[in-house]
């Protein structure tokens, strides 16, 4: 239920934030929020990271610390990088029109 | 060790192997009909949503319907299908969709021949053991398809309204 009510409060909040102030393109803002779905899903599967057992055992160390902040920062990385891309491929879609 | 290798190379492999080169080969002969940003998305967005659905259905966090290849845990093969041969045949459905559209047949009609030929390849790789059941039944699968097409050509009509929109 409280994982529900996550995606929904990111998803308005993307959302609100492709209309105002209308700084992502929504294709920005849909291809950042698919690849850290499924780069989240991957960490959280991943057999030698297990980060999944580690949520449900909800046992927290600094390897748990370690591998999160790692992940977020590197998904951060990921996702300025993607963001350039796209908005460049858009800008030239609109050059081509 | 990142992910498992597969414990035999057997049919699951093959399976996987053959229909990703043959989406790949279909893919890439037909010609281009989607700028290169909507097709990234279309693939982003079908990897994600197998991602999302074999998770909520077989990851265990709550239901374990079934496993895929060879192993419960993930391996490279089970990655391969999500991340490559769903995203293809994703792209294929979309692509073959925009012609319907021009045709203006019914949507519907759509859906229920994709539901039905993903019902068949599913019995194949059911036969080629890619997934297990455990729990799982075939008819269940019906409309878990039914609704992740409706998503894919949800998807498609919002791309299609957003690529007009300038930066």
């Amino acid at each position: 239920m409280i994982s529900f009510m996550f995606i929904l409060i990111n998803l308005t909040v993307t959302l609100m934030y492709t209309k105002y102030p209308k700084q992502l393109h929504p294709i920005q803002a849909a291809s950042c929020y698919l690849i850290s779905v499924i780069y989240t899903h991957d960490f959280l599967v991943i057999p030698s990271i297990n980060l999944q057992d580690w949520l449900i055992t909800k046992r927290m160390d600094y390897g748990l610390i370690i591998t999160l902040n790692t992940m977020v920062a590197v998904l951060g990385m990921l996702l300025i990088v993607i963001n350039n891309i796209i908005k460049r491929m858009i800008m030239k879609l609109g050059d081509a029109k | 060790m990142i992910l498992y290798p597969p414990v035999r190379f057997d049919a699951n492999e093959w399976y996987t192997i053959i229909f990703i080169a043959l989406s790949l080969i279909i893919s890439l002969m037909l010609p281009k009909r989607f700028p290169t940003v909507f097709t990234l998305n279309i693939i982003l967005f079908v990897a994600c949503l197998a991602k999302f659905t074999d998770f909520l259905l077989a990851a265990g966090i709550p239901f374990d319907f079934y496993d895929y290849s060879d192993t419960p845990k993930l391996d490279w093969y089970d990655e391969y299908l999500q991340l490559v041969l769903y995203p293809l045949v994703g792209y294929l459905f979309m692509y073959i969709y925009d012609i319907w559209l021009q045709e203006e047949y019914s949507k519907l009609l759509f859906i229920a021949l994709c539901t039905f030929s993903s019902a068949v390849f599913e019995w194949l790789a059911l036969k080629a053991h890619v997934f297990t059941y455990k729990g799982w039944r075939m008819a269940y699968s019906i409309p878990c398809y039914v609704t992740l097409m409706t998503m894919y050509i949800i998807f498609f009509h919002l791309m299609k309204r957003w690529i007009k929109i300038k930066i």
